[in-house]
């Protein structure tokens, strides 16, 4: 978990943040992790990855406005930085070496 | 969107209290928008169950706060807090004053109840293996009357060491040992017990010389305490002295003092004593301790004890009293349930419910005080805290001032009480009969800083967390804060409560006092001016009183069997032929020379003359009293008869007054007056002086007495003297009880001014309106003053009885003649009291009332 490893849900979740672009905050990112993966994230949840992913330097916010459904409060915005990016695409290219180290017959019997 | 639905209240504040403040707006703000937006698609039922879960799964390190202590704990923090407090201290000059005397009052008190609980508990700790040592005790069920007794029937100790397996050691202390060693002339006397061998296995005591065990090698050596040692032989060796009774002594041992619940001067063998015969009615000075094995439980041990005790009283006669014996342990034994015939001193389980009562009542009061002081001040320092927290400081910090500036108040507070303990501990020590450990006692004084810790926390904890959760906004808020102090009619309750605990105490003291001044003032029915009570021995009294007829300040001389006005009565059953059944009445017996001395009045007849010939009938002056009592009238009462068990009396004379024994002892007016028909060989010589020249009368009275007993020890006791001692015992226990009083009177006023102060606070822009609209000063401070009134009414409703009510119950039950209680010897305490509390009071708020209304309605 400590220095840079990127766990599944972390990826998840930078991933989510880069889809939704302009407007990843908690509710939005809680409900596209939900719509694309079908799991139930719990806002606690999500806010402790984000924990982790923000110490690492993955990702940055800052507040929004407030609106009214939100009892006045902000939203907090987060955006992928650089790091987080480049962790990405390691993750990618580590998937994707594997993936073609991985025997053609093997696939075809996970494909079925 | 004019939405009043919420998230659930509870989980909102549950979640608001746990998060981290950092992450508290946006995470508190999603919670809120899921919350809307699922009202809109699942219903807020579905929305609200949805909101609890997800609190729930917010309980997760991530989110949590972090509790930073060391901001707490941090040294410079605790010196701007000791400053801040100091500087408030001075400031408030008033409040410092009435707070510390509170403090003091109460924890003066308490240290010295705390004292006596804690050197009750720590008696006997000396003892290997004290866990397992008990005393056999008797619980006595007589007529239906059940009463515990330390003390076992002799014969016990022999049955159980046959009957009853399960005790390693046994032994028996019998407390009737009294030894004389003669010091300047005179004999000294030392009471003490006897023990058996036992005993030093059992008990542990320091040997300061000698050899204990010695003692049991014959039955005439004894060990004497070190106290007696000093008292005696004044830093001599004393063993292998003789005593006057032939015993030699062995051994010196520590003084039990403090020590043990056992009380000795001295400790002799038991064989030495004479037995009292097989009698298992014959309790009275027997003791049975016992150590137990370490394979035993208490429970089992018991029911073999109580079997035996079956077994034992079905032996006996029906009728008599049923004993059952039972295991005490000997930690604590002085608090044990109420025990007649105790070795030691006992305040029995009432008086440890009451000591530790009423100091935690004390103190509860002081702590409430300075609660309820500070909180009236709310007002001033709502500003200055709000100034703080503006400037950074947080809730914890705020706290710790507070708490941290009520520890240096009750410090002061122990300070001062303290001090007060410290120079009454000795005083009080002499007065009490319990044990008492000095303050040099290092574990006494852990326990009296913990008790001042825990005093000063309860105090401060309310004021600091009020004070602590204070909001900035509330400052700039125009309401009041005034109204935000909740618990107002606790308050007034509390108060109430103190003041109706201090009217009771003051109007049962005005009246023990008055009670105390009219039995001194009480006719006795006898004269005692220049009356010289005379020690001596039946074979010398004739002659002493042969020889004090030659010294010329004397005017009569009397020998009596017990003296009037200060000896307990002696009583005697009598009867008049007809009457069916006895009358009981006290008696003194005196001879022809009473009148001359102690000149009583006489309504009727004639007093006693030397009667030449033996007659059938002793000559009796009589109380108009016992004539009622008896039902004869008093023209027909001279030549009456009245039978006693022996001997048949004729009254001869009825006293105009009757003639009082003992005054703190409840006895009614019938008495009787017997002829000893000649001159008494036992009793007390009681002389009555004349001229003036007393000096040189009393030089001649110890030359004669000196005359007929070479070695002995003259003692001469002037009545009116005895009579103060007598009276002695009252004055100490008044004395206490006016010390007690007069700090929960002192609590309860500070407590007065602390809620009136908070009122006139409370009410200075009500006050400047109605001063603008034209009030005058009495019409304010009559408002003022109304709350104060009001309680003080009903607390005098309340106190006045239960206080009459004790006092006639407990006190005036237990004297010869009760106070007669009029409606003003009741009031003028209460009236007193009231006075006091509205003196204070309106001093106090007068500064309020006098404001100027351009000042107080400036900033309006």
């Amino acid at each position: 978990m400590k220095g840079t490893y990127l766990g599944e849900f972390q990826e998840i979740v930078l991933l989510t943040i880069l889809v939704l672009a302009e407007n990843a905050y908690g509710i939005t990112i809680q409900d596209e992790i939900g719509k694309r993966t079908g799991r139930e994230v719990s806002r606690g949840a999500l806010h402790t990855a984000l924990t982790r992913i923000d110490e690492k330097g993955y990702i940055s916010s800052e507040y929004g406005g407030a609106t009214a459904e939100r009892g006045g409060r902000r939203k907090r915005y987060y955006q992928v930085t650089t790091l987080g990016k480049k962790a990405l695409q390691e993750a990618k290219s580590v998937r994707d070496d594997l993936w073609s180290a991985v025997p053609k017959v093997a696939i075809q019997q996970i494909q079925g | 969107m004019s939405n009043p639905v919420t998230p659930p209240k509870f989980w909102a504040k549950l979640f608001k209290w746990l998060c981290n403040d950092s992450f508290y707006e946006e995470l508190q703000g999603d919670l809120e928008e899921r919350f809307y937006s699922n009202i809109q698609e699942k219903g807020l039922r579905k929305a609200k169950s949805q909101y609890k879960k997800e609190v729930i799964k917010m309980i997760r390190p991530s989110v949590l706060k972090s509790v930073k202590r060391s901001n707490f704990l941090r040294l410079s923090l605790f010196k701007i807090h000791w400053t801040l407090s100091v500087r408030s201290l001075r400031r408030n000059k008033v409040f410092s004053l009435v707070t510390t005397l509170g403090f003091a009052a109460a924890i003066s008190i308490s240290l010295f109840l705390i004292n006596l609980i804690y050197s009750g508990y720590s008696l006997d700790q000396q003892h290997n293996n004290l866990d397992r040592i008990y005393r056999v005790a008797t619980k006595a069920s007589d007529k239906g009357e059940t009463n515990i007794y330390a003390s076992t029937p002799f014969e016990l100790k022999a049955k159980v060491a046959e009957e009853v397996p399960g005790f390693e050691l046994l032994t028996h202390v019998n407390r009737t040992l009294i030894i004389s060693l003669q010091r300047n002339d005179s004999p000294i006397y030392l009471n003490g017990i006897y023990v058996d061998e036992n005993f030093f296995k059992v008990f542990n005591f320091a040997i300061v010389s000698g050899s204990a065990p010695d003692i049991f090698k014959d039955r005439n050596s004894v060990i004497i305490t070190q106290e007696a040692s000093q008292k005696l032989f004044n830093g001599q060796n004393p063993i292998g002295k003789l005593t006057n009774e032939g015993q030699i002594i062995r051994a010196v041992i520590e003084s039990p003092k403090n020590k043990t619940h056992l009380k000795f001067e001295v400790i002799g063998n038991i064989d030495g004593l004479a037995l009292p015969s097989q009698n298992w009615e014959y309790r009275d000075r027997n003791y049975l301790y016992g150590r137990i094995a370490t394979n035993i439980d208490l429970k089992t041990l018991d029911a073999r004890l109580s079997s035996l005790s079956t077994s034992i009283n079905e032996e006996r006669p029906q009728g008599q009293a049923r004993n059952d014996f039972f295991l005490q342990p000997i930690t604590g034994i002085m608090f044990r349930d109420g025990v007649y015939n105790e070795i030691g001193s006992s305040v029995g389980q009432e008086g440890l419910i009451l000591f530790s009562t009423l100091s935690i009542l004390l103190v509860a009061m002081a702590c409430f005080n300075y609660t309820n002081l500070s909180l009236a001040r709310a007002l001033q320092r709502t500003k200055e805290v709000g100034v703080r927290k503006v400037a950074g400081s947080t809730p914890l910090q705020i706290f710790s001032q507070f708490i941290i500036e009520t520890f240096l108040f009750s410090g002061l507070g122990f300070l001062v009480g303290l001090g007060v303990y410290v120079y009454y501990s000795s005083q009080i020590a002499d007065l009490i009969p319990f044990p008492f450990l000095e303050i040099s006692d290092y574990q006494i004084i852990l326990v009296f800083t913990g008790f001042a810790v825990v005093t000063g926390l309860t105090a401060g904890i309310f004021p600091a967390m009020f004070f602590s959760r204070i909001s900035p906004l509330s400052l700039f808020n125009k309401q009041s804060s005034g109204g935000k102090l909740s618990l107002k009619g606790i308050r007034k309750l509390l108060v109430g409560g103190q003041i109706t605990v201090s009217m009771f105490c003051i109007v049962l003291l005005s009246l023990i006092i008055d009670q105390n001044k009219s039995l001194r003032s009480a006719p006795a029915g006898v004269q005692t001016a220049q009356l010289l009570v005379i020690n001596s021995t039946p074979e010398t009294v004739k002659l002493l009183i042969a020889e004090f007829e030659k010294i010329a300040g004397i005017s009569s001389s009397t020998v009596v069997s017990s003296l009037p006005v200060i000896d307990f009565p002696s009583n005697i059953n009598v009867i008049k032929k007809g009457m069916s059944d006895t009358i009981k009445t006290r008696f003194i017996n005196a001879d022809e020379n009473f009148d001359n001395v102690f000149r009583p009045k006489l309504r009727l007849g004639s007093f006693f003359t030397p009667q030449l010939a033996a007659s059938d009938y002793r000559d009796i002056v009589v109380s108009t009293a016992l004539l009622q009592k008896m039902g004869i009238s008093e023209s027909e009462a001279l030549g009456t008869v009245l039978n006693g068990e022996l001997i048949s009396y004729k009254i001869i004379g009825i006293l105009d007054q009757t003639i009082s024994a003992n005054p703190l002892i409840k006895e009614d007016e019938s008495m009787m007056l017997i002829s000893s028909n000649q001159q008494m060989d036992y009793g007390r010589l009681v002389l009555k002086l004349e001229g003036k020249d007393l000096d040189n009368t009393l030089n001649q009275i110890e030359t004669a007495w000196l005359g007929i007993f070479p070695t002995g020890n003259f003692q001469a006791e002037f009545m009116d003297s005895k009579l103060e001692s007598t009276f002695q015992d009252m004055f100490n226990a008044i004395k206490i009880i006016t010390y007690i009083g007069g700090c929960i009177i002192l609590i309860s006023i500070l407590g007065q001014l602390g809620m009136a102060l908070f009122n006139a606070q409370s009410k200075v822009k009500e006050i400047g309106i109605r001063k603008v609209m034209g009030a005058d000063i009495g019409r304010i401070i009559r408002l003022i003053l109304k709350s104060t009134t009001n309680t003080i009414i009903l607390a005098a409703l309340l106190a006045t009885p239960a206080a009459y009510f004790v006092f006639a119950n407990f006190v005036a039950a237990e004297v010869r003649t009760p106070l007669h209680v009029t409606p003003w010897l009741l009031l003028k305490g209460a009236f007193g009291l009231a006075l006091l509390v509205l003196i204070v009071v309106t001093s106090q708020t007068w500064r309020v009332a006098t404001l100027n209304p351009a000042k107080s309605l400036r900033n309006e």
